[in-house]
């Protein structure tokens, strides 16, 4: 009797536990698809400004064109041409996210990579930059390629926040505990209490346009180089992004 | 005929604003363009327009909104709203503010050119590109055929 009881409560157990796994199965695959779909909607959306842009120039090449308007030709292709990179830029974004290059790290003069960075950005006149970076006086090991990419985006962001309006952008240095901190302060828009527990998910944006890749592609890249990337905020003051990375041992 | 109708072109992606000013200023249109919503009501407030082709998404302020405010100002006004993305909160309250057409994105140039040529009237006109929402809107009968 006990035996047979104890089999039919095993039973039970099993088929309970199969149909849990089923429906965790087909949750995640929900999940996975919501994702994919969340995905497609993103890039999708982004990609159609630069095929419209694309289409326009078509149309605007073919009357220069037909009016052997040589000016109006060259001004075309230079547009198209630029919507291929903005264009291109979003599928990069895309891949680089899903598949992040072990870094090549060497060591760097980090003023090289600040002005290389900003060589990617253009900071309005009203926006004052600062830059100080005496705070570093170790040497620095990173991917430099890498690296570029990370300030770029905060730099671009930051100057986002500042929304046409202007203010200041400062990058400063600072050691300790075995890293080198690159801090980069806006005196932007901020950044909400909700939106700072999700600002480096992927998909997460708080833009009208864009995919909500750009600062968790950053946060994997400081990671893939063994650092750290941190973030405060007051709301309507201003945001602070720094990045922390080893410092070199020296022997 | 076509180069007495005035067209306001308004659209945060700049080359999207300047090849669409620069095509319908070689069909004889008379254009002005603005790069946000704030800028379109601005507009607006020193000249009529025939039509306005607006984005949807904007910063500053949405083309919803714009839309809004602009018809308390002319209220005759003619509106083209596009967009290349989904905003579905911000379709529904097109629709709400009395968007009663919805034209699919991207649109070809001659066909862009018959929609401006079709706007004399009224109706606002509202493209977007998300086959959900399209699909919903159309089922409302909101899509024109």
């Amino acid at each position: 009797m006990n035996t047979k009881n104890e089999k039919s409560v095993e039973n039970v157990l099993q088929q309970n536990q199969a149909e849990l796994e089923a429906m965790q199965e087909k949750l995640i695959r929900a999940e996975r698809l919501a994702a994919i779909g969340e995905l497609a909607s993103g890039v999708g959306h982004e990609l159609r400004n630069p095929l419209n842009v694309i289409r326009n120039c078509a149309y605007l090449l073919k009357i220069a064109i037909d009016e052997k308007d040589e000016a109006g030709t060259a001004e075309a292709l230079k547009v198209l041409d630029k919507q291929i990179d903005v264009a291109n830029k979003i599928v990069t974004d895309l891949l680089d996210f899903t598949r992040i290059k072990p870094p090549a790290q060497t060591r760097v003069d980090l003023q090289k990579l600040i002005d290389e960075s900003l060589t990617w950005v253009t900071i309005p006149e009203q926006v004052k930059l600062s830059i100080d970076l005496k705070g570093i006086t170790q040497p620095l090991r990173t991917d430099p390629e890498q690296m570029t990419r990370v300030f770029t985006n905060l730099i671009s962001n930051a100057i986002q926040a500042m929304n046409g309006k202007g203010g200041d952008l400062t990058i400063t240095t600072a050691t300790g505990g075995g890293y080198a901190s690159i801090i980069f302060s806006d005196t932007g828009c901020g950044i909400t209490d909700d939106t700072l527990k999700k600002i480096f998910e992927p998909l997460f944006t708080t833009k009208p346009k864009g995919i909500g890749l750009g600062l968790a592609i950053a946060k994997r890249l400081v990671e893939e180089n063994s650092g750290r990337i941190e973030v405060a905020s007051e709301t309507g003051k201003g945001a602070t992004f720094t990045v922390k990375l080893p410092l070199e041992q020296r022997s | 005929m076509n180069d007495k109708t005035t067209i306001l072109v308004v659209d945060d992606n700049e080359d999207l604003l300047e090849t669409f000013a620069m095509i319908l200023k070689r069909r004889g249109y008379d254009v002005q363009t603005a790069c946000d919503g704030v800028g379109a009501v601005d507009k607006f407030k020193e000249h009529n327009f025939d039509v306005t082709l607006m984005d949807v998404v904007m910063p500053e302020m949405n083309g919803v909104d714009a839309f809004k405010k602009i018809k308390e100002i002319q209220p005759d006004a003619s509106i083209i709203l596009m967009t290349a993305y989904s905003d579905e909160e911000l379709v529904k309250s097109a629709v709400d503010e009395g968007v009663t057409t919805i034209i699919q994105k991207p649109i070809r140039i001659d066909s862009l050119i018959k929609l401006i040529n079709d706007t004399a009237g009224n109706e606002p006109i509202l493209m977007v590109d998300d086959d959900t929402i399209y699909q919903t809107l159309r089922q409302t009968s909101l899509v024109r055929k």
